[in-house]
């Protein structure tokens, strides 16, 4: 298991029942983190790495801006006309890849590690982007000694209190795509969330029940 | 092949619009009572619901059934929800989910086509003759034959449901773009119309002119709870009429108003323990300049019902939460709301702002402050409701300070023979303008201060005495600038004589 610490300033997670006001999940979904993972290891198939865990926790709520933007056409198979888009600001989270039950060669922690210790072994274009290629990141890195980067940031940030998990929760209030179909929707899958208000020092690799497994439902 | 579907809350598939979806169709079960549809056997429990049709009809016969039953048309050609248990009496209130569902779910014509207009007549509490209500009557409406979803047009082997359809707006407002998904989800979406109660907007805060009606999504958590609450509030036998009886109460000034409207009617006491909703989304269809031809979405927000200051806008619900009929040149009857500081309650607790941020829009013109004195009660039962400790003490304080200056000019207008009243509302007009050009935190709290002990004549007067460190703190932090001019402005408008001012 590793962990990876990613700062992304703005990103639009569009919701996929919103049509002419794009709204955004409160939070990245599992199934955009995993893309942007896969576009790290300069991975082109989805299913490669399907059965990893993802585990996420977050610096805090990420603040949602309202602005008027045109939207793609192609992409969303609209006309180009503007529209009111939401966006997430501040988006800083921990998030934990566990490898343990992939099948498929090389598992994506090991890809992962490569691709942040020696980038110029991974074959790969373009920027890192969490979902729309507007939506650059900021950083990745990977944590080592957690507990010991942790009291570093306590040490930086006087206002850092910890992090706040997101729990997979079968009556969470929060559901966020976990598989996404981009033809249909016939094999988007779902998962309910709920966000945990007060934060945590996290010292230790988190509980099975934090993590969410990445399948691809197509078999 | 007969159809045999299971729908449960916590299918981690399911969104907010899938559950309230499934709380319709569980209420439109309940409503069906042991009229259940010809061959069909529906079955409506905590956590889930159950469609069954006997071996003899077809999926698509049976789907068919399913929403003759549950989508149907009075005599009147209004729309006639079952699931949601509307007297038959309350014509005004069926009018107002008609238009509701017009403005919202069935925007386009050929979703609803029907070209004739018919008018009610709305009856006072004496019974006596009002105003008169247009409606346009409609024929036929999607959700009754699943329209274009393929749902039912598509051929099938055994005449059986494709695999497959599609989400049209009446199913999810707002569709530009085409939306597939599982045909079990699209008919269960069809019934999202019936668990949302939708409301007319008249906004004059944030978005006038754009927003036009509004969906008020519950998150249900509870089928069978969410079904009884909903009886209760919505019923014949309902004693929330403050809610379900009336067309003015479907006339609001925001989305975040109506949605916390609905969670207050289904917490009320009598159905506290009934609720089965953690909380609503409500979405606003508005107009937009670039899209003339339908309402589009302009805005969502989640509302939890559970705010630190909620009984700010429970006291500005009940005493300045009212409607009135206007006629337009055209001699048609129109509804309005008569008081926008519920809307900027609501807005404000919804967005987590200060309860009274952007109060100085409402106070912005003499007219709107003079109009203001109209709404007092309701303004007094706020400032009694405020929990916040900063909030009362400068509150406290102004009007402590507003009595000793009333007083003083009373004594000017017993010796000089002056109208008491008119020298209140010049000074009342004068006290505004400063405070409203009041542009950094300096001057504003100089201002403050100056006025205090003009008031006391340089003495400190007894909210100063007690909280002076607190006011201290509050009036010099630059941050509270907005917060300290809005507080001062609510001040001016909610003073009443009370014994608690004189101290």
């Amino acid at each position: 298991m590793i962990t990876l610490h990613i700062e992304v300033p703005y990103a639009s997670f569009r919701k996929s029942y919103a049509r002419s006001l794009a709204e955004t999940y409160p939070f990245p979904p599992p199934a955009t983190v995993y893309g942007m993972l896969l576009s790290l290891v300069g991975e082109r198939f989805r299913a490669n790495h399907s059965g990893v865990k993802l585990a996420l926790a977050f610096a805090r709520q990420p603040r949602i801006s309202r602005t008027l933007r045109r939207m793609s056409g192609a992409k969303y198979g609209v006309s180009r006309t503007p529209d009111f888009i939401e966006t997430l600001c501040g988006i800083d989270f921990l998030c934990w890849v566990d490898s343990s039950q992939e099948t498929n060669g090389r598992t994506l922690e090991a890809r992962l590690t490569e691709a942040i210790i020696t980038p110029e072994r991974v074959n790969r274009t373009g920027i890192v982007s969490l979902g729309l290629s507007d939506d650059a990141v900021d950083d990745i890195s990977l944590i080592s000694d957690l507990p010991d980067w942790s009291e570093k940031l306590c040490q930086w940030n006087g206002n850092f209190q910890g992090w706040h998990w997101l729990n997979p929760q079968n009556n969470g209030q929060i559901e966020l795509p976990i598989w996404v179909d981009h033809v249909g929707a016939f094999h988007t899958r779902w998962r309910r969330y709920q966000f945990e208000e007060s934060p945590l020092l996290i010292y230790s690799e988190p509980e099975e029940d934090k993590f969410t497994p990445i399948v691809d439902p197509r078999g | 092949m007969a159809l045999n579907i299971e729908y449960r809350l916590t299918d981690p598939n399911f969104t907010i619009y899938h559950r309230a979806a499934l709380g319709g169709l569980a209420a439109t079960i309940t409503a069906w009572s042991d009229k259940q549809p010809d061959g069909i056997t529906a079955k409506a429990e905590h956590d889930r619901v159950i469609l069954q049709s006997s071996e003899d009809i077809s999926e698509k016969e049976a789907v068919k059934r399913i929403l003759e039953a549950s989508f149907r048309l009075t005599d009147d050609k209004l729309i006639d929800l079952p699931g949601q248990f509307i007297d038959e009496n309350s014509l005004d209130l069926k009018v107002a989910v008609h238009e509701g569902l017009c403005l919202t779910f069935l925007q386009h014509n050929k979703m609803r086509p029907g070209k004739e207009v018919k008018k009610i007549e709305l009856k006072g509490a004496d019974d006596e003759s009002g105003d008169f209500l247009s409606y346009k009557t409609i024929d036929v409406y999607a959700h009754q034959k699943a329209q274009k979803t393929d749902l039912l047009e598509k051929k099938q082997p055994n005449d059986a449901i494709p695999p497959t359809a599609m989400i049209r707006q009446f199913a999810v407002p707002g569709a530009v773009a085409l939306l597939e998904a599982k045909s079990e989800e699209v008919l269960l979406l069809s019934f999202l119309a019936i668990a949302c109660p939708t409301f007319l907007l008249r906004p004059k805060v944030y978005q006038p002119d754009i927003a036009q009606a509004c969906i008020v999504v519950p998150d249900v958590t509870d089928l069978k709870k969410f079904t009884r609450a909903m009886r209760s509030v919505m019923g014949e036998n309902s004693k929330m009429k403050r809610f379900s009886h009336r067309y003015l109460e479907r006339v609001v000034g925001g989305a975040e108003e109506a949605a916390l409207r609905f969670m207050i009617a289904i917490s009320a006491d009598n159905v506290a323990s009934e609720r089965g909703i953690s909380g609503c989304q409500a979405v606003v269809m508005g107009k937009v300049p670039w899209d003339v031809n339908q309402k589009n979405r302009s805005m969502t927000v989640r509302v939890s019902g559970d705010y630190p200051e909620m009984d700010i806008f429970l006291a500005a619900h009940q005493y300045l939460s009212s409607g009135k009929f206007i006629k337009n040149k055209k001699g048609d009857t129109f509804a309005i709301n008569t008081s926008a500081i519920p809307e900027l309650i609501a807005a404000n607790l919804a967005a987590e702002r200060h309860w009274c941020s952007q109060f100085k829009i409402l106070v912005q013109t003499k007219e709107d402050f003079k109009r203001m004195n109209f709404s007092r009660e309701g303004l007094v039962k706020m400032k009694e409701a405020i929990k916040d400790l900063e909030d009362r003490a400068i509150i406290q304080a102004f009007h402590k300070a507003w009595e000793m200056t009333m007083a003083k000019l009373g004594e000017r207008a017993q010796d000089q023979g002056l109208d008491f009243g008119r020298l209140v509302e010049v000074r009342q007009e004068k006290i505004r303008n400063e405070i409203l050009r009041a542009k950094t935190p300096d001057t504003l709290a100089g201002w403050f201060l100056r006025f205090c002990a003009d008031a006391s004549s340089g003495a400190a007067i007894k909210p100063f005495q007690e909280e002076m460190e607190r006011l201290r703190r509050f009036m010099f932090n630059p941050r509270n600038f907005d917060r300290f001019q809005n507080l001062l402005l609510f001040a001016l408008v909610s003073y009443s004589s009370d014994k608690k001012n004189n101290n």
